[in-house]
């Protein structure tokens, strides 16, 4: 596929987003400043916070590949010249990045508000950014299965078991020693824990991606 | 390399209730062909493995010289799909798409862009959720048109438009054949616009090619005769007589092979042609199938 | 020359398409319309101006060619044949096929010649000028 053609179709997916990520940085940050107003303000913040980048997530996948296979625009986005691969790549793409721009936003702004504001516990700084790359993976799962699976049963209930499985990933490595031990203190503890779970993670997030891809490598029927 | 824009030869596809049987088809340069038959044929399946969008269990598939459906990413520079499934980007408006594809296609042709708007009467500030029917073909034909594909493939270009869009249509379509290189494949099961435009004519049901000619070999061969019995008379069994029907001296036989000679066969026979008709394409078209359907059912 | 205008073609005439083409080409030979020698369009250009398909006008000018009444040079087009008093002759071809579809429908209406005949002659004096009905006459004689 050439570059003009790439650049197109990504470039489309984020036009037709904008509003949805204008939306997500603005309810991110605001959850975030909301964070630093107090014990109460926290915890509504970190709530809101963690609902809008899974809101972001499914939002995104649904938008790239679902929406446009139910309005029926698909037709239009293959009858252009390229192939099944080259459908996949940019749609992977573009949804990625509907998501990727807003959450690498939030995703930072949420380490150093955690790392600087006075008042918050600073210990929670690596396991925000754990949870960040975590939903990372919610959304790159949710693309693939949508990429691969055309009932909207099984894209319906991967929605559900990618958010259910947010609860038992927090659960998971607050129990990690490393981690638990430094979520209340004032000091963040970057230790070999944190770096092990986050390449865990990517090695997940870069399976997600790599699936889809190679099954549409094959010859396939893309409607 | 051949010379030809289409070329199908013994493409099967199986589904768990369709099966596509031995589908072979060949289109020429300059040349528009109507893809004809019943809902369900198997008409948009055969064009969308021609599109390589499905591809074939076997059989040889080759548009503009290309393999597909590996070679599709080639092929579709060159072509331009429409189907009245497909629907622009609902959220975007008609100059967004313009733009859109003029960057991806270098043979965007600007000025007929703009000629195609004002014939068709279509706004390009407008949201495409906001087009009617009508105009969201002709929003689509507009796409595709102003890039001037070699190959236009169309299922089901006129379906549900009104008379005027439906004229409109059609003129352009023929006025891609000005371009003798050029080539248009259109799937319909409105009889009146394929026979009007169509050079070569494909009748298709129940995933099978029945009939495959010149529009004009159609129209010439097939007719309808009526004939006055005398009271011993025995229907000759010829080949080319696809149907008979009537009662008592009168009855009606449709041939698909007629040629002066049969007035002599029947006289022979002890009947009198009493009056040959012609038959318009969709009698034609209706005749085929039932035909088709019969020999099957045998 | 507007090229929409050059023909029309009927759905509702039980006519076949490549007839009416050929039959309203001949009459535009007939009335001096197109002139001997005149280049007419090319069969692409006619079909798409009268949005029908190509193999449909190819037939008309083959059979127009076949019958002398068009010319196509490889190359160079298609033109009116060079001939004397072709529209003359056009237009009694023309007679001769209405004469023909005449005695058809008489046929099957199972009128003998003379009863033709007799139609004929009342369907002249209906139109009126004597010098029509002296031919008639004079043709009997």
């Amino acid at each position: 596929m050439n570059a003009v053609l790439l650049r197109q179709l990504v470039g489309k997916d984020l036009y037709m987003t904008r509003f949805l990520l204008v939306g997500a940085v603005i309810s991110g940050l605001g959850s975030l400043a909301l964070c630093t107003r107090g014990p109460v303000g926290f915890t509504f913040g970190s709530i809101t916070f963690m609902t809008t980048l899974i809101a972001l997530g499914v939002m995104s996948a649904m938008y790239g590949v679902f929406e446009e296979r139910k309005d029926r625009s698909y037709l239009f986005i293959l009858s252009l010249p390229l192939s099944g691969q080259d459908y996949v790549k940019a749609k992977m793409l573009g949804s990625l990045l509907t998501f990727a721009i807003p959450w690498a936003i939030l995703t930072i702004a949420a380490v150093a508000m955690l790392s600087l504001s006075p008042g918050v516990p600073h210990g929670l700084a690596p396991m925000s950014l754990l949870v960040c790359f975590y939903t990372l993976l919610n959304t790159c799962v949710l693309i693939a299965v949508t990429l691969l699976i055309r009932s909207e049963g099984v894209v319906a209930g991967c929605i559900v078991l990618t958010n259910l499985l947010v609860s038992f990933f927090l659960f998971t490595i607050a129990r990690i020693p490393g981690i638990a031990g430094s979520q209340t203190s004032m000091r963040a503890d970057w230790n070999e824990s944190v770096l092990i779970v986050l390449i865990v993670v990517l090695v997940l997030i870069g399976c997600a991606i790599a699936l889809p891809l190679r099954v549409y490598s094959r010859k396939r029927d893309l409607v | 390399m051949s010379a030809s824009i289409i070329e199908l030869r013994d493409v099967r596809k199986r589904f768990k209730f369709f099966n596509l049987e031995s589908i072979s088809l060949e289109l020429e340069p300059g040349q528009i062909m109507g893809l004809v038959g019943p809902n369900g044929a198997g008409k948009s399946t055969t064009i969308r493995i021609l599109m390589g969008l499905l591809h074939a269990d076997s059989g040889y598939v080759r548009v503009l010289g290309h393999a597909m459906p590996e070679a599709q990413a080639l092929a579709k520079r060159d072509i331009g799909f429409v189907t009245d499934e497909m629907h622009l980007v609902k959220n975007a408006t008609l100059d967004w798409h313009m733009q859109f594809v003029a960057a991806i296609y270098p043979t965007w042709d600007a000025n007929y862009a703009a000629e195609l708007l004002s014939r068709f009467n279509l706004k390009p500030a407008q949201q495409v959720k906001g087009l009617s029917h009508g105009e969201h073909v002709k929003a689509l034909l507009l796409l595709t048109l102003a890039r001037r594909p070699r190959l236009l493939v169309l299922d089901e270009p006129t379906s549900g438009l009104d008379p005027v869009a439906r004229h409109e249509v059609l003129s352009e379509l023929m006025d891609v054949l000005k371009d003798e290189q050029r080539a248009v494949l259109f799937s319909s099961h409105n009889t009146i616009d394929v026979e009007r435009i169509s050079d070569r004519i494909t009748f298709i049901d129940r995933g099978r090619i029945i009939d495959s000619s010149d529009k004009e070999i159609f129209l010439e061969r097939w007719r309808r005769l009526h004939l006055q019995l005398a009271d011993q008379f025995i229907l000759p069994n010829l080949p080319n007589i696809v149907d008979s029907a009537g009662t008592g001296r009168l009855i009606t036989v449709t041939t698909n092979d007629y040629t002066p000679d049969l007035h002599e066969i029947f006289r022979r026979a002890g009947g009198t042609v009493h009056e040959v008709q012609r038959m318009s394409l969709e009698e034609i078209f209706v005749a085929n199938v039932m035909r088709s359907r019969k020999e099957r059912a045998q | 020359m507007n090229s929409s205008s050059w023909l029309t073609i009927s759905q509702t005439d039980p006519r076949p398409m490549y007839l009416q083409i050929k039959e309203q080409i001949r009459h535009r030979v007939a009335i001096g319309d197109w002139r001997p020698g005149q280049e007419i369009p090319s069969i692409r250009a006619l079909a798409i101006a009268t949005h029908v398909s190509v193999i449909t006008v190819k037939r008309a000018y083959l059979e127009l060619e076949r019958e002398g009444v068009i010319v196509t040079r490889q190359g160079k087009g298609s033109f009116v044949m060079e001939g004397a008093d072709l529209s003359t002759t056009l237009q009694e071809q023309e007679l001769d096929q209405h004469l023909q579809a005449a005695v058809r429908v008489g046929r099957s209406l199972r009128l003998s010649d003379h009863e033709l005949e007799h139609r004929l002659r009342a369907a002249s004096e209906a139109h009126g000028t004597p010098a029509a009905t002296e031919s008639v006459e004079a043709e009997k004689e």
